[in-house]
Parts: structure tokens; C-alpha cells; sequence
């Protein structure tokens, strides 16, 4: 039984630098090099070890973009003709140094060196990846995959880009092993709570994460960093050992600043004269790196010495003892403490074995022998080989952290490279936008889209933004970047113009190929629906700033009624209007799809400028969502207070607008007279301007808009507003009545707001005249508004205190019961667009006596179904109350007559009518010819 | 790189929408992006009355840790003018472990901010040894917002449905159904007919 557990962990990574089309492109010698010097040394070690039965346990993480450059066939040959080239320079270097002893035997140990790569690549068929491969199947290596091109994930925008990035990298490593890999590598170990579940989403059983990122974790990880934690969503995760990294990583303190250690600066592409060297270095003449190296490390000053192998060789076994003392030490203390076998997790780049640390795999090779042959207590193991003991982890939200400079993301997110963000973001949401668009593409959309999704990937590589910082070949970072957003861009282009240059994209296809089974509908949002592709030619999208449940004014009441009444009529009607608490965002109510927008803070603190607020709201919702989900036929606005949001929604979606203008600024106040109702007076003028046609509901309406906004009068229609049958069917009550009145008294109801235009004191003015003929009379003046103190005091003023009563708001209840019991209702308002009240007074079956002003002149005809006054003529109210008081027949006949006409106001038939001004609209739009003066 | 004929190397991130994007650097600093589209442009120049680069802008960052309202009252922490000309910005020196929210906003004339764009809320990372500095709030509004906090006149509310399923209820048989007038946004200066002037303030 072991004391603990050691696992090593290799991250082999390089960015897709591939360039079909050139031989020569320095950034191609990354891949080479590595190769030489990294991936086929680790491969020799590990078959030199399962030849000596050594048992040893890796992990290696190969990212996507490695794996499609390690299995492309042209970059093999490329390869091997790079080797060739080496091998010949190692022959002549070998010919060259027969003089300098030390220099001789290392000029062979190179050529034989890599001789013995060149048989091994060939051995494999040039097949690095079934190398790899055999390993795993023989147990002693655990394979995983990363992010497709190495993105990193705390800077990716949309939840949608990091499954792509993950699932690709998933499906990339199953194309080229068979089956899905358990963990992954996230780029440079870049973790974001916020990506948790859709980490888990994509299958990851485990990850890794720099030391500090899981200390920190709520709640603190019991046993630091020597046992994995389990996140919120269910994944193990496995936190570097900092003294691990502290030894192998660092070039200071660390085994690879050993003086006896190579150095990697000193290379003979630099210190020989040009024309020897030309043939192997780039063909403009550009100094590379060689591979070809004679000097140790030395010291500290510009002065080297030769380098020599056994001396390297002996320093890199002793550091592999070190190495093993120091995990004993740390393993045989958390053993004590810890009821789990502890975990030591020592991860790095793969690349700093053998590239930049020459001894590395030697190093490796040494460990696992000493581990093997010489000890008991610390067992190698991989993380799903520990995972699989089901030892019990704690569960840990962890926070943001990396791997890289200071543990965070300064690296990537800085001066030099902030500006790409922007550019990445905007091309994320592009391509979820395209993934549902596009559900079944035909198959030159469908490799657009998926040379898209490649494209973006290659921009996302975290590769280009730590080139920036690192301000080494920074060119090239930029220029990769900025091409593969251009490229995404192009292609953008062609699915939304359907304009399609197949030449450009075989181009792209040929140029940056990765992942050639990509799936773009990777990109594709959970929540986001499919567009809706039934016709949208019965779907209207109505703007109004009130809707019930939340009702201030009689708007709110106009909307619900007609909404849901087009509904009965086979439309589809979306309402877009404010959110009001105890309501949610989005419900079907009687059919109709409500929409409540949130007006956020902060908002100006006035009215006006809330009311701004709400249509950027409306806008955004509309833009960012309604309009994406769903194809209308029209839109239609209700008064001045969705201006903005109508006219922009009008622009941006080329739909026909029609408005509903219920009342105007200067009728309401008899005139314009202050700036803001000159402002609100020119906001009703651009509705009325913008839309296609203006719906209003009386005959006086209509001449008001036609005056005020010189409205030619084909534009305008004319359609009552409605009462619902339904509602109109009142008990009448008379219980509670001696609340109001005296059995014998008659009442004269008010019913509505307290304000001038309403008129109630015309009312109270006549009031002393009708008590002249009736003395029984008694006015109830139900309703709040601002001139109700000033209505009070003039009451009294004329002596009719008593005769009069101001209730305030009254339930519903009562209201029913005025209505039922009162002998005259009184409309006697300044300013009526239509009368809505004065309806239902009159469907309640109340005898009523309005103003000859606005709708009421359209409802109530001069003794048929009601009686008229002159407006703001007390004298006249007071003859037209005295006549219905004292004549009760001749009042009940009228209210008879008016509720028998009562259907004329259906709501039904108002739906009806309000479809054929869509009706016309919708022909109007579809036919050039009508479309006059747009 | 490749040239491919007929690509296009001019370099854009205009996404001719509006955004504003914040993102985590490292536990004491953010990095927020923003761009404001044309149409909302035009909106603002209207509605304000003034040329775009001439409206005040400002930059401010509320902590909302802990928050689960709309974050109004969240205390500010960082408040910066800037320019139509600016379109990222560095904040450095913050707390860390908290949540941060950015505002873009211009004022009015009356002095009070109007909200131009919101970003994305963000977590700075605690730091590993486990300190923490307190949060520090040097700024407050600078105008009163008394105007849309006071809902002292609710006195006259009647007790109207405030659910779609109420409403649907109580409507059946009944005239005028109205909404407690402290849910309704500024119901002193609009009553869903007329907008009052404002009284002048004292």
C-alpha cells in the first residue's frame, strides 16, 4: 500500500501553423522542432521503458490543433524532409568539429541523435498519433484533449462559443483515438465558474487548475492541493502542486538553470558564418534555430562552456532523486493528516521536455526508473485512475483562475491585446446567430458555416494574445488574428447575402483546415427557439406603454380588449409593454402573447425621460429577441408614448406601422401652452407621420388629427373603440344605496377623473339651478383627480354641500350599483375622444346627459338614446339634468334605446374592422404602386 | 499570411450594435468594452436635444455584491467622465471577491443620470491568501433621486389586481380596474392621460 500518489501531467500544445501554401514559414518550424525535440523523445523514452518493464503511469493532453498537424500527411513529408535536412547539417557539423574533441563527440551524438528519430518517425509511418496511441492501450499513458484551438475560456463571451470550443476538442480527440477522452486541459488552465455547467454539459470528467485557483475555492478544499475538489455541476478537479512547478519550472531556481544543463540560447544557426549555414536556415537568409547546441549553462555571465553529456546526464538523475525526496517529504506528511490517499499533481508543457529543457525526458526517463525500481511509498498514477478509487471529494466553487502571470488573465487581457476581444465577441454571436438560423443549410451554407466556425476558432487561439504580451514574432499574432476574423467575416456575408464566392471559401477550406468534420450547430443556443417559420402573415407586434395588469389610464383597458379579441379573430398578437411587479416577463394571457420589458436604472428621475428609457427597453427586447424569434406582418403603436420604439422598430425592420392615436396633447389641454406639451404635441405628430395609417376612434377625432397634423384624410380611420358584451351584463344592486343618497333623492352621477377636461365643474355650477325644479336631486361625483379640493370648496361655496357628495374611488361594487340606481349619468367633459364611460353608463342602463364635444357626439344622439348640452355650459347641463329628472318615462325610454344599440360597439366588430386597415396596409406594402411618397 | 483574392483586410469591430462587455483581468482589475450603435445615437442626440459628442458620458461601476435588486442603490465605486471618443477602460485598485456592474450614462439637465448601457456583471477572484480589502465608496450621486424614490402619495391607491390572473378575475363585471399606484412608475407626473409640469424645485 502507498503513501500517496504522483501524478505527472504533459500539456503538448501548438497553435494551427500550417501554411499549405508555403515551405518556408518560420512559425511551421515550431511544429518541427517540437517534434524533434519534444514529442519523439518522449515517445523513445516510454518504449525504452516498457522494453525495461518499467511501469510507469502519464498524462498527456494533446490539443486539437496538434493532433490535425500531426496527422496531416503533407506536414509529415514536410517533417521528414526537415530531418533529412538536419541530419545533413549534423553530418557536416560532424565533419567540421574533427578538430575539437569536445565538439566532435557532441556533433555525432546529434547526427546520431537524429538518425535514431528519423528511424523511429519512419518505424511509425510517420504516425505520431498510433504512437501515442499504443501507449494508452498499453495502460501506461492517459490521453486527453483541450479546447479545439486552445481558446481561453475566461474571455469567451457566449456559453455557446465554449461548448464549441469544448465539443470540438472532444470530437477531434474521438476522431483520432475512438472514444472520448475523461478530462481535459483547459487552456492555459483557464478556469471560469460561469462556464461550469456547460463544462459538464460536454461530458469533462476532470480538469486541472493552478494551485491558487482551488485554494481559494468557498468552501476552502480540506486537504489543499493534495486532493482533487468537485464543482458545483460534478467535475473533479486538479490543482497543480506549486512546489512541483516551482522545480521543473522555473529557470532560476528550477533543475533546468542547472549550469550543467544545456543552453538553449547558444545554437550554432546564430553563432556560424551565414553561407555554411544557408542551406539549412530560412531561404531569405533569416538565422534560426538549429537544434544544433555545444554549450552548458555555466553561470550567470556571457562566457560558456562546452557542454557535456555525462555530466548532464548525471545532474538529471540527481534531480530526479531530489525530485523524489521532495514528494516523499510532502506525501508522508498529508498521509498522516488525511483519511484519502493524498494526490501530488505535477503538470507542465510538454514542450519544455526536450525543447527548451534539453535533459527533460532524461530527466522523466530517471524519475520513473528510481520510482520504479528504488522505492514503494509514492505510486505514479493518472487522474482518472485515481478518480476511479471513489474516494470522497469535497464540493468546491472555485473562481476564476489561471496558470499564467499572477494567476489570472493578465496575460491575454492587456494593452497590447485588449483590442481583440471586440472583434472575437461580435463573431461569437454572429455564429450562434447563424447556427439557428441556418437549421438545414444547403451544402455550399453548410461548408460556409462550418469554414466559419473554423475561422473563429483559429481567431480564439489563446496562442495569438500571449504572443502579444510575450512581444516576441508579434506580427504574426496580429496578422493570424485579424485575417481569421476577416475571413469569418466574409463568410458572414455570404449566408446573409447569399451571395457566395466559391472560390474564396475553397480558398479559406484550403488555407485553414482544421477539424474537417467541425459541426457548427455546436454554436446552436439551448434556449434560443427556432425562428418561427409559419407565416407571419396574420402576426402583429403591438407597442403600448400600459397593459393589464398594470393600468393607469384607459389605454391599458383598449389594448387588452382589442389584443384579445384580434386573437378570437385568428391574429396572433405580441404586446409589448411595461413590466410591473407580481406580473412576469413573458405569459399568454387570453391568447395573447404579453411581453413585459424592465425599464432600468438609472432613469433621468422624470416621466419623460422614463418614458425614453422604456422605448430603448422596448427596442432592445424587440430587436435582440422578438424580432429574431418571429416573422410579423405589422406593427402597431399605441399613442405618442411608444414613438421611439415604433419608429426605430419600423426602420430597423422595414415592417408596415399603423397607430392608434386615442387623444392628443392639445386637445387634452385645449391648445398647446408650455414646451413640454409642444414636445409631446411634435412626438404625435411624427407617429402619425411615420405610420402607414392612423386609427382613431370618433368622427371628432378624426377632424382633430386631420386639423392638428394636416393628416390628408384617406390615412385616417375611424373605428369605435368597444365594450365587451360580456361585461355588460350588470346586476342591479340596490343594496348600499342609502350610502349615497336618501330614499327619496335622486342621483345625478359623475363618473371619471377630477381634472378640467372631464368637466365636472360644469356639473357642479349647475347644480343650484336643477335644485331650483328638483329639490331631491343629489350629485355623486365619483373619481380622484388634482381639482377635487378646489370642486369641494366651490360646493360649499355654492351653498350645495349638502347636496353633494365626492366618494373618491369607489369598488366595483358600488360603482355597479350608482349605475343601476342613478336617474341621470353626466358626461359633461370639455375633451372627449370618444366616451368610453359614457357606454357603459349607457349599457348599465342609465338614462345619460353629455357634452356636445369629441366621441360622446358620435354615441348619444339628442333625444333618442340620451341627451346633449352645450359644452362648458352650466345653464345648458342645467336644463338637459332638469328635463331627465323631472320626465322619468321619457329617460327610460332613451336608456332603453341606447342599450338596445349597445351592440354596435362590439368588440368583435371592432377586431373585425381594425383587420381591414392591416388588411389594407398589408396590400398597400406588398404593391409598389400604392406605396405613395416612401 | 495567404492573400486570398478579393478578401477584405480592412479591420472593423463595429457590430453596429449596442454592448458593453466587462471582463475579469485579475482580482484588483477589470477591463470593460462598449459600443454604442448609430440608431442609439440618433435616439439620445433627439431625445436629449444635443449633438452625440457633445453629451456628458460617464463610466460607473457599482458593487453588487450580495445584490438581488436591480442594483440602483448599489454603492458606486468608481465614477469617471469620459468621452464619446472612449470605448474601453481599465479599473484598477478594486476589491477583490466582489461583484462589479458597469454603467454607461449621460445625465439630464436637471443633473440626474440616464442610463445609456449596462454591462454584464463580473466576479473579481478572491485573493488566494485569503485577505480582503473593504470595498471602498468615494462617490454618491450627485443629484437628489428623491423624485423617483418618493411614492408618498399613495394614499388614493385602491387595491387593483396586480397579476394577469387578478386582472382577468376582477375585470369581469367591472369598469375601471386600476393598478396601485405605487407600482406605477412616476404616477405624480402621469396619470395615463396628461403629463403634469414639474413643479420647480425648492
Amino acid at each position: 500500500m502507498s503513501m500517496g500518489n504522483l501524478a505527472i501531467v504533459l500539456h503538448a500544445h501548438l497553435p494551427y501553423v500550417f501554411h499549405p501554401a508555403s515551405e518556408h514559414r518560420l512559425e511551421e518550424r515550431w511544429l518541427n522542432e517540437a517534434i524533434t525535440d519534444t514529442y519523439i523523445p518522449l515517445l523513445q523514452m516510454m518504449e525504452r521503458l516498457r522494453n525495461d518493464e518499467v511501469d510507469f503511469k502519464l498524462t498527456l493532453s494533446l490539443t486539437p490543433t496538434l493532433l490535425t498537424m500531426l496527422s496531416d500527411q503533407e506536414l509529415q513529408t514536410r517533417y521528414l524532409a526537415h530531418l533529412d535536412q538536419l541530419i545533413e547539417l549534423a553530418q557536416k557539423e560532424k565533419a567540421r568539429t574533427k578538430e575539437t574533441p569536445p565538439v566532435y563527440r557532441l556533433a555525432s551524438e546529434y547526427l546520431s541523435r537524429f538518425e535514431a528519430i528519423r528511424d523511429y518517425y519512419l518505424a511509425e509511418k510517420m504516425d505520431l498519433i498510433r504512437a501515442f496511441q499504443s501507449f494508452e492501450t498499453s495502460g501506461q499513458l492517459e490521453l486527453i484533449t483541450s479546447a479545439a484551438t486552445h481558446a481561453f475560456l475566461p474571455l469567451v463571451q457566449t456559453k455557446e462559443a465554449v461548448r464549441a470550443q469544448l465539443l470540438t476538442g472532444m470530437e477531434t480527440f474521438k476522431h483520432h483515438f475512438g472514444h472520448l477522452p475523461k478530462g481535459i486541459w483547459l487552456p492555459e488552465c483557464g478556469y471560469a465558474p460561469e462556464w461550469d455547467e456547460v463544462m459538464t454539459s460536454c461530458g469533462i470528467g476532470y480538469f486541472f487548475v493552478d494551485a491558487h485557483g482551488l485554494t481559494s475555492g468557498d468552501p476552502t478544499p480540506p486537504y489543499g492541493t493534495l486532493a482533487p475538489v468537485v464543482t458545483p455541476s460534478g467535475m473533479a478537479v486538479f490543482a497543480r502542486d506549486p512546489s512541483s512547478s516551482q522545480q521543473v519550472w522555473s529557470s532560476k531556481e528550477g533543475y533546468p538553470g542547472d549550469y550543467d544543463y544545456r543552453e538553449y540560447y547558444r545554437d550554432i544557426g546564430y553563432d556560424l558564418e551565414l553561407p555554411y549555414l544557408q542551406p539549412y536556415i530560412h531561404p531569405d537568409g533569416i538565422r534560426v534555430n538549429t537544434g544544433i547546441k555545444y554549450y552548458r549553462i555555466t553561470g550567470e555571465g556571457a562566457k560558456k562552456d562546452w557542454y557535456d553529456i555525462d555530466q548532464a546526464a548525471d545532474k538529471a538523475a540527481r534531480h530526479a532523486e531530489h525530485f523524489i525526496h521532495e514528494k516523499w517529504e510532502q506525501l508522508s506528511r498529508a498521509a498522516t493528516s488525511m483519511p484519502i490517499s493524498p494526490v501530488t499533481v505535477a503538470p507542465f508543457d510538454a514542450e519544455l521536455f526536450g525543447h527548451w529543457w534539453y535533459e527533460g525526458p532524461l530527466f522523466l526517463e530517471m524519475l520513473f526508473r528510481k520510482l520504479h525500481f528504488d522505492q514503494s511509498d509514492i505510486e505514479l498514477t493518472t487522474p482518472s485512475a485515481y478518480l476511479d478509487q471513489k474516494f470522497s471529494l469535497a464540493t468546491t466553487r472555485l473562481p476564476m483562475s489561471t496558470w499564467g502571470r499572477q494567476g489570472y488573465a493578465e496575460v491575454w487581457l492587456r494593452e497590447e491585446n485588449d483590442w481583440v476581444y471586440p472583434a472575437l465577441h461580435l463573431a461569437e454571436t454572429q455564429m450562434v446567430t447563424l447556427a439557428y438560423t441556418f437549421t438545414e443549410p444547403t451544402d455550399l451554407e453548410k461548408r460556409v458555416l462550418q469554414q466559419a466556425a473554423r475561422e473563429l476558432m483559429l481567431a480564439q487561439s489563446s496562442d495569438w494574445a500571449f504572443i502579444m504580451d510575450n512581444q516576441t514574432m508579434v506580427e504574426y499574432a496580429i496578422e493570424r488574428t485579424k485575417t481569421h476574423i476577416h475571413r469569418f467575416q466574409a463568410l458572414v456575408d455570404m449566408v446573409v447575402t447569399h451571395v457566395f464566392d466559391e472560390n474564396i471559401l475553397q480558398s479559406m477550406e484550403y488555407y485553414d483546415h482544421p477539424f474537417p468534420y467541425i459541426r457548427y450547430e455546436h454554436y446552436r443556443s439551448d434556449e434560443k427557439l427556432k425562428k418561427i417559420s409559419e407565416s407571419a402573415s396574420k402576426r402583429v407586434l403591438f407597442l403600448s406603454w400600459e397593459y393589464p395588469p398594470m393600468t393607469v389610464g384607459g389605454l391599458s383597458r383598449h389594448a387588452y380588449d382589442l389584443s384579445r379579441f384580434l386573437v378570437q379573430e385568428g391574429w396572433e398578437v405580441h404586446v409589448v409593454t411595461t413590466a410591473i411587479e407580481g406580473s412576469p416577463a413573458n405569459e399568454v394571457m387570453d391568447g395573447v402573447q404579453v411581453h413585459r420589458v424592465t425599464v432600468p436604472k438609472p432613469d433621468g428621475g422624470e416621466f419623460i425621460h422614463w418614458v425614453f428609457a422604456l422605448n430603448l427597453a422596448m427596442i432592445n427586447y424587440c430587436t435582440e429577441q422578438l424580432l429574431e424569434d418571429y416573422d410579423f406582418a405589422l406593427l402597431h403603436a399605441h399613442d405618442w408614448l411608444v414613438y421611439d420604439a415604433a419608429k426605430t422598430l419600423k426602420d430597423k425592420s422595414r415592417l408596415p406601422l399603423v397607430a392608434t392615436i386615442h387623444a392628443t396633447e392639445h386637445g387634452r389641454n385645449g391648445g398647446i401652452h408650455t414646451d413640454l406639451q409642444k414636445r409631446i404635441h411634435h412626438v404625435e405628430w411624427k407617429l402619425s407621420y411615420e405610420a402607414k395609417r392612423v386609427i382613431v376612434c370618433s368622427t371628432y377625432m378624426k377632424q382633430e388629427v386631420e386639423e392638428i397634423f394636416q393628416l390628408p384624410a384617406d390615412k385616417i380611420d375611424m373605428i369605435p373603440n368597444g365594450v365587451d358584451p360580456k361585461q355588460l351584463a350588470f346586476h342591479h344592486e340596490t343594496m348600499g344605496r342609502e350610502k349615497f343618497a336618501l330614499p327619496h333623492e335622486k342621483m345625478v352621477l359623475f363618473l371619471g377623473r377630477l381634472v378640467r377636461e372631464k368637466g365636472a365643474q360644469v356639473l357642479l355650477e349647475a347644480i343650484p339651478e336643477i335644485l331650483t325644479t328638483n329639490p331631491d336631486a343629489k350629485f355623486i361625483f365619483t373619481g380622484e383627480g388634482p381639482m377635487k379640493a378646489e370642486l369641494m370648496a366651490r360646493a360649499t361655496q355654492l351653498g350645495v354641500g349638502q347636496k353633494t357628495l365626492f366618494t373618491g374611488f369607489v369598488s366595483d361594487q358600488d360603482r355597479n350599483l350608482l349605475l343601476g340606481s342613478a336617474a341621470a349619468a353626466v358626461f359633461p367633459s370639455l375633451y372627449e375622444p370618444f366616451g368610453i364611460v359614457a357606454l357603459e353608463a349607457m349599457a348599465a342602463g342609465a338614462p345619460v346627459v353629455v357634452s356636445d364635444v369629441g366621441g360622446l357626439f358620435d354615441i348619444v344622439h339628442h333625444e333618442e338614446n340620451g341627451l346633449t348640452a352645450y359644452h362648458g355650459d352650466a345653464h345648458s347641463f342645467a336644463v338637459q339634468i332638469s328635463r331627465m329628472l323631472l320626465d322619468e318615462e321619457f329617460a327610460h325610454r332613451m336608456a332603453k334605446v341606447a342599450k338596445s344599440e349597445i351592440d354596435r360597439y362590439d368588440w368583435s366588430r371592432i377586431a373585425l374592422e381594425t383587420i381591414s386597415v392591416y388588411e389594407r396596409v398589408l396590400e398597400e406594402s406588398s404593391n409598389p404602386v400604392l406605396q405613395k411618397g416612401e | 499570411m495567404e492573400i486570398i483574392s478579393g478578401e477584405n483586410k480592412n479591420w472593423t469591430r463595429i457590430s453596429h450594435r449596442n454592448r458593453m462587455y466587462m471582463m475579469v483581468v485579475d482580482p484588483h482589475t477589470l477591463f470593460a468594452y462598449w459600443e454604442v450603435s448609430e440608431t442609439t445615437k440618433h435616439l439620445f442626440s433627439d431625445h436629449f436635444e444635443c449633438q452625440w459628442e457633445d453629451l456628458p458620458l460617464y463610466l460607473i461601476l457599482r458593487d453588487v455584491t450580495d445584490r438581488i435588486d436591480d442594483g440602483m442603490n448599489a454603492p458606486t465605486v468608481r465614477q469617471d467622465r469620459i468621452t464619446a471618443a472612449h470605448d474601453h477602460w481599465y479599473f484598477r485598485g478594486l476589491a477583490p471577491h466582489r461583484h462589479y456592474v458597469l454603467d454607461l450614462a449621460t445625465t439630464t439637465f436637471a443633473g440626474q443620470f440616464f442610463l445609456l448601457l449596462r454591462s454584464n456583471v463580473v466576479e473579481t477572484p478572491p485573493l488566494p491568501s485569503g485577505t480582503m480589502r473593504t470595498p471602498n465608496f468615494e462617490w454618491e450621486f450627485p443629484a437628489s433621486t428623491e423624485a423617483s424614490l418618493s411614492f408618498n402619495d399613495t394614499n388614493h391607491a385602491v387595491t387593483g389586481p396586480t397579476t394577469s390572473e387578478d386582472y382577468a378575475k376582477s375585470y369581469d363585471g367591472c369598469l375601471t380596474v386600476m393598478s396601485p399606484l405605487h407600482l406605477i412608475p412616476y404616477h405624480s407626473e402621469f396619470d395615463g392621460y396628461s403629463v403634469m409640469e414639474r413643479r420647480a424645485k425648492a
